[in-house]
């Protein structure tokens, strides 16, 4: 993948990236980018091997293999915009080809439940971050081959994705289940226009991916929608959202899709 | 339902610009900009037959490998793009891939070289009277997959825009606008895609652009487009749309 951009980093005293540790040219080639700092550890597990590689800030490393020995890290970003492009600097300085955001999404259409795996082709830009970076009508669109081989992992689990439009903006409270007044008339023309779900991150990632050099892609857990009242959400395939355990099971499965994706990338899509 | 447009017909059934009546245009349809063109491509399908021709609209309907397949062309520019994918979805067509013979910037893509848009940026004003310029012009994910599966090796972000000729090298200030979109990675220019992707995307119509490098705007190299290559770029397509893969499409 061509680099279109060069934020032309300096490595610390230390010789490490100022904001993420990590070690230029020494990341590997592919890399989930969970928001939550706590999700990294947590996402690890799933390696077959993991080494805990650095913390700093927001950004919480982990590297190692997939069960068919693909290398492969775990690097948290934080929540919004500005973070992910922070993280997404640094991965590509550290050397990472391709960067999978793994996250929880609110849905936006009365088809989705909670615990279902949303798998974005693209984003509407509703953040701010990518403005600074290319013009407004620039596409966010996910890398059709993450894409792809995001399908097929999902698949292979027995997962029946979404696969669609995202929405990312900056202020959670003007669009989710906890949102001012105005919700329903704000989110109107996103229901319309057949967006699937709201986040925060892939508005950025797509576009700022593309201009490093990295491909780029998002699988999301909804959480909750924003539109269907909780004791009729309570009915899914995927169990009870109030369950302690429902959220950390389903972000499994979409970390794990992730990893298989990562290995098939790895082998060359069919 | 804020997207929902009335279906014009002509006493004759046809629809008000396409001229194609409903029964006569398969559920999967090629398009490309070129009228006069038709009649080339459409050579490529089985019993091919002209089933209307107005305006800038020529569709010829037939069947690929035993699916039943159309192509239309869509005529230049967003305005009678945005009216084709309107009147395409009113006829229940499913799948549109718009195949064309573009210009490319940069260094990656040589004439002759196929390449799929992933998505494409909105320099057209027909897509912003349906949906704010936040919304991201993609290509179809599935169809895409399908397009990668057909033997796709390239795919980059195209610009559709409305004037031509205020971005080519021919003028100083072409070369500019040119160079600026080179440097944010864009790699194929063309009048179309943009239009086609929000539009279906809205009308929830699967839709992909897969252009036939024709020339590179940065090298100046440029290409008389062949029997062959024309040949590779509607089988590509037409495979996408087509052909099952092992039953997980």
């Amino acid at each position: 993948m061509k680099q279109y951009f060069d934020p032309c980093l300096a490595p610390g005293e230390d010789g490490l990236l100022p904001r993420t540790g990590l070690l230029p040219m020494s990341a590997a080639p592919y890399v989930l980018l969970p928001g939550d700092p706590g999700r990294s550890k947590v996402i690890s597990g799933f390696f077959r091997d993991a080494e805990f590689t650095a913390h700093r800030g927001t950004f919480a490393t982990y590297t190692g293999h997939t069960d068919n020995g693909t290398p492969v890290a775990v690097t948290s970003s934080g929540m919004g915009a500005s973070c992910v492009a922070a993280a997404l600097e640094e991965l590509s300085a550290a050397g990472a080809k391709a960067v999978i955001r793994v996250g929880t999404c609110g849905a936006i259409q009365p088809d989705l439940v909670p615990g279902q795996i949303v798998i974005a082709s693209g984003c509407v830009r509703g953040e701010g971050a990518s403005y600074e970076l290319v013009p407004p009508e620039f596409p966010a669109v996910a890398d059709p081959h993450v894409v792809a081989a995001l399908m097929e992992a999902a698949e292979e689990f027995g997962e029946d994705a979404a696969v669609g439009l995202y929405r990312s903006h900056d202020a959670f409270y003007m669009e989710s289940k906890a949102a001012h007044p105005g919700l329903r008339e704000r989110m109107e023309k996103w229901i319309e226009t057949g967006v699937q779900v709201v986040e925060n991150e892939s508005g950025t990632l797509f576009p700022y991916g593309h201009l490093l050099g990295l491909r780029t892609g998002c699988v999301c857990v909804v959480f909750s929608n924003m539109f269907v009242p909780p004791e009729e959400q309570r009915k899914n395939p995927y169990g009870d959202p109030t369950d302690p355990e429902f959220g950390p099971r389903r972000i499994e499965r979409a970390a794990r899709i992730a990893l298989r994706a990562a290995e098939i990338l790895e082998e060359g899509l069919k | 339902m804020s997207f929902q447009s009335k279906k014009l017909t002509h006493p004759n059934g046809g629809m008000y610009h396409l001229g194609v009546a409903d029964g006569q245009i398969a559920k999967k349809v090629l398009l490309l900009s070129d009228p006069r063109k038709v009649p080339l491509y459409a050579a490529y399908l089985d019993n091919a037959e002209k089933v209307a021709e107005h305006r800038e609209y020529v569709t010829y309907t037939g069947s690929f490998e035993g699916t039943p397949l159309s192509i239309m062309s869509c005529g230049f520019g967003c305005m009678p793009m945005a009216i084709a994918v309107e009147e395409l979805k009113h006829l229940g067509v499913e799948e549109i891939i718009k195949i064309d013979c573009c210009p490319a910037i940069g260094t990656e893509l040589q004439p002759g070289m196929l390449c799929a848009a992933s998505g494409a940026v909105r320099g057209e004003y027909a897509s912003r009277e349906y949906i704010d310029v936040s919304y991201p012009a993609v290509s179809d994910m599935g169809l895409m997959r399908r397009l990668l599966r057909s033997g796709v090796e390239h795919v980059g972000l195209f610009r559709s825009h409305d004037v031509t000729s205020l971005e080519t090298p021919r003028t100083e200030a072409g070369r500019k606008k040119l160079a600026y979109w080179e440097s944010l990675g864009v790699q194929v220019i063309d009048g179309e895609s943009s239009a086609m992707l929000v539009i279906a995307s809205i009308l929830k119509l699967k839709a992909a652009s897969l252009a036939l490098i024709s020339e590179n705007y940065s090298s100046g190299e440029s290409l008389q487009v062949e029997e062959a290559q024309r040949k590779a770029l509607f089988q590509t397509a037409a495979r996408a749309l087509c052909l099952r893969y092992g039953g997980s499409l």
